[in-house]
């Protein structure tokens, strides 16, 4: 259902926003009214999705889903411990007229951990999110289209160690426009406003003086947020150059907080030579404060102590290359202000600091190289590495951030072997990130060093193996073999060594 | 076949509303029980102590870091509180240490350590003495480290009077509490059953010349240990004082002790009592705290020099 997923490490179009990091954006595919479906059934789980049209052709639906079934084995196997899992999603589309469209898409997923104990039946952890997004789009003219669109959404977590749910009721309203000037003009626009209320239950059978509660409440209070934005920019073509500017104004309210956020952004692509160009963006981004991980139905309510702001830059060069490959450089610098970034400033137990909020200044400079080849050729794959740091500082301090690695690399190809046979492999190596230092308790917790021990480097090789059989034109059924870390390679995280985490893999897919 | 995917996408859709529920399941587990733990002074911290060798001392101020009480895991423990507190046990005859909530029967244990940046102050304690506990420092036991017991308070015999301010940086956790010797897991809550249990804070622990709690009491070797006669006793002085030249040293004369794990006085790496301090430190201070009136509990030491987590003295706590 996913046509395309793109990476935005920073500078990224005005449409995206509220996020101060990377931006990890996903297009659905187009609707389709012929009777098409695909499906895969693996050791671990098993997926469908099937596609049609009706009322000759002016609209669509599509379903799809995925069930884990380890779940249900592994619970069947350790019959005190219970596992849950699955997703979907479904879409539907009806054209009303030429210009006019009508579309519903909603997906949701489902996760949970529990264990029995003395004949209780207790939660440890379980997760749920659903959306349902309606849309009618209508076309003004050949260069004029426009998007009205509502969205409604639950999520809700059973958050360990409280135990209690942490719930968010959401609705939003947006419009998006986009008009073709000329023929090399296009405008684009939107708006869109957002509510979340979050709610906590009570913590039940507590201890009123844990400060842990006392933490907890204080960060996750029950609350309306308001977010609401407009954003517009421009691409304009000028023959050897490609300039997109932009900007977007994005009012955030919590409770009795409210923030104003002016993001401009821009991005350059200049063709210096006739397969070669290069690429500068810049942008500012802001967040409201964030919690260690995106959590379903959690979100730290502390407005009042600011946004988080990221200053992004980067400049790159992109060249075309003989044989369908494309190679990029890019050097990015980008600066983090008034981060609310636990993790990477966590001085123990990531655990015991959870519900802190400490605020941070962070950067992180790097260059990035990709080289491609299309996986269509008989021969594919991509290189891709990244040389970077990431440092953080809390007062006077300034030390690695904790997730900094300072290389990350991937090698990825596939070759066709012919008869329909198809191999592939996978290389990823990553050095360590620093060890934390102990004592991050103590009232003079030791200093943490911008040239820290660090864990050791890591590195797992994939391996893929593929028959494919057509059984008509358009129908083909392949038997797929994968190992993900076939040599056996153990991680060390803390100094604690994890693993080996090796997943062998068979199964069959197929699709008509 | 398009009818099914209509119909299919109508009840995603329509999923999505009947969610505003949620699929996670309700908390059906039953009441809990609750296990209410207090802190108490020993009745020679509230009223002292007259010694074997004809001393009275007075504790003005024991200040203790402590908390972190753990159940075992044969009980299903809905809430643990996994904090701590400072507290002062010369002001009050019995304070909170903390309500855990669960079902079963298990195994009960607690921590005294420095405390932590969350620690909660107790009667009379000051942000100040939490910070005072909380700075690091080093002594001839613990390289860097906050404190966990601050010990204030004077002797007198006849005209002569000596005080002690000590302090004493281990971080101990006692597990496996028992009310009595040969007894098992002292928590046993049912559903909405109610337990107390009481730590008392028996700071006279270390005027004792043996581990057993009924050994005598006496002060005169601290009084001989200030060498420097300014009347104050210091740690330094107890640990220039030769474990040999204390009249008696109870089952800790000089030497090494390394005990198995059936053994009274420790686990892991062996303890060195060359010196009264020694003595002190890594014998009597571990001993401090007693578990609901006679129970006892097994200690394990951390934060001494050259450990890697040990077991001391079990008997007192």
């Amino acid at each position: 259902m996913v046509e395309s997923v793109d990476l935005y490490p920073g500078g990224y179009p005005a449409r995206y926003g509220r996020f101060a990091g990377g931006i990890v954006a996903a297009e659905t595919t187009k609707p389709r009214s012929d009777l098409h479906g695909e499906g895969n059934i693996r050791i671990f789980d098993v997926g469908a999705l099937v596609e049609g049209g009706f009322a000759g052709g002016k609209g669509t639906a599509l379903v799809a889903g995925r069930y884990s079934y380890t779940a249900a084995i592994l619970s069947l196997i350790a019959k005190d411990t219970q596992l849950d899992y699955r997703d979907y999603e479904a879409r539907a589309t009806y054209d009303l007229g030429e210009n006019d469209r009508v579309s519903l898409l909603t997906f949701g997923s489902y996760d949970l951990v529990g264990q029995t104990q003395a004949g209780i039946d207790n939660v440890l952890f379980a997760s749920e999110f659903y959306r349902l997004d309606l849309r009618y789009d209508h076309r003004f003219g050949p260069n004029t289209t426009a998007r009205v669109a509502v969205t409604g959404g639950f999520e809700q977590t059973r958050i360990p160690n409280q135990p209690r749910n942490s719930k968010d009721t959401m609705s939003s309203a947006r419009f998006e426009l986009e008009h073709v000037a000329t023929a090399r003009v296009r405008l684009r626009a939107g708006g869109d406003v957002t509510r979340d209320g979050y709610s906590s239950d009570t913590r039940p059978y507590s201890d009123p003086d844990d400060p842990t509660t006392k933490k907890f409440n204080a960060l996750f209070p029950p609350r309306d947020d308001v977010a609401a934005g407009l954003r517009a920019d421009v691409q304009l073509d000028l023959g050897i150059w490609e300039l997109v500017p932009g900007v977007r104004f994005d009012l955030f309210s919590s409770g009795p907080t409210s923030k104003i956020a002016v993001d401009p952004r821009i991005a350059s692509r200049l063709r210096v030579a006739k397969l070669v160009h290069v690429i500068h963006t810049f942008g500012l981004a802001h967040q409201p404060p964030s919690f260690l991980v995106p959590v379903p139905g959690l979100a730290v309510g502390n407005l009042n102590g600011g946004l988080q702001q990221s200053i992004q830059t980067s400049a790159g060069v992109e060249v075309d290359l003989p044989e369908a490959t494309t190679a990029t450089l890019t050097v990015f610098d980008n600066v983090f202000q008034n981060m609310s970034d636990t993790l990477g400033v966590s001085q123990g137990d990531p655990v015991d600091s959870a519900f802190n909020e400490p605020r941070s200044l962070g950067s992180a400079v790097g260059m990035e190289v990709y080289v491609k080849r299309k996986l269509t050729k008989r021969f594919g794959g991509y290189v891709a590495y990244t040389l970077s740091r990431s440092t953080r500082e809390v007062g006077r301090e300034k030390f690695l951030s904790a997730f900094d690695r300072t290389h990350v690399g991937n090698v990825a190809a596939a070759y066709d072997l012919g008869r329909s046979w198809r191999v592939g492999a996978r290389f990823t190596l990553y050095t360590g990130t620093p060890v934390v230092p102990p004592g991050g308790n103590a009232l003079i917790p030791p200093p943490r060093s911008l040239s820290p021990d660090r864990d050791p480097t890591f590195y797992r090789v994939d391996l893929r193996l593929e028959k494919r059989w057509n059984l008509t034109k358009t129908a083909w059924l392949s038997f797929v073999a994968e190992v993900f870390n076939t040599t056996l390679r153990k991680e060390v995280l803390q100094g604690r060594e994890i693993g080996p985490v090796t997943i062998p893999s068979i199964g069959l897919e197929g699709a008509f | 076949m398009t009818a099914a995917l209509v119909l299919g996408v109508a009840a995603g859709g329509a999923s999505v509303f009947a969610a505003f529920q949620g699929c996670v399941p309700a908390d059906t587990r039953p009441v809990p029980g609750s296990l209410t733990v207090t802190v108490s002074p020993s009745a020679g911290v509230l009223g002292g102590v007259v010694t074997a060798d004809g001393w009275a001392v007075t504790f003005d101020r024991v200040l203790v870091g402590i908390g972190s009480v753990r159940l075992g895991d044969s009980c299903l423990t809905y809430t643990e509180p996994d904090y701590d507190r400072v507290l002062d046990v010369t002001t009050k005859s019995q304070q909170k240490l903390s309500i855990t909530y669960a079902i079963g029967t298990c195994s009960f244990g607690f921590r005294v350590m420095p405390p932590s940046t969350d620690a909660l102050l107790g009667d009379g304690v000051t942000e100040d003495d939490k910070t005072m506990l909380r700075t690091p420092g080093a002594d001839a036991y613990v390289a860097r480290g906050g404190i966990a017991y601050s010990l204030v308070g004077h002797a007198t015999r006849g005209d002569v009077r000596k005080s002690f301010q000590l302090s004493f940086r281990p971080r101990v956790r006692y597990n496996n509490c028992v009310l009595t010797a040969d007894g098992g897991d002292p928590v046993d809550l049912p559903s909405e059953g109610a337990l107390v249990y009481d730590i008392a804070i028996e700071a006279e622990a270390l005027l004792r010349d043996d581990v057993d709690a009924a050994a005598a009491l006496r002060f005169e070797p601290f009084a001989n240990a200030d060498r420097d006669g300014d009347g104050r006793i210091t740690l330094d002085e107890l640990s220039a004082v030769p474990i040999a030249t204390v009249r008696d040293g109870g089952a800790f004369e000089a030497g090494t002790y390394d005990v198995d794990d059936a053994g009274i006085l420790r686990q892991g790496r062996p303890i060195v009592i060359e010196t009264f301090g020694d003595y002190v430190y890594e014998v009597l201070i571990p001993s401090i705290p007693r578990f609901q009136g006679t129970g006892t509990c097994r200690p394990s030491v951390r934060g001494t020099l050259g450990d890697g987590g040990s077991a001391s003295p079990a008997p007192g706590g």
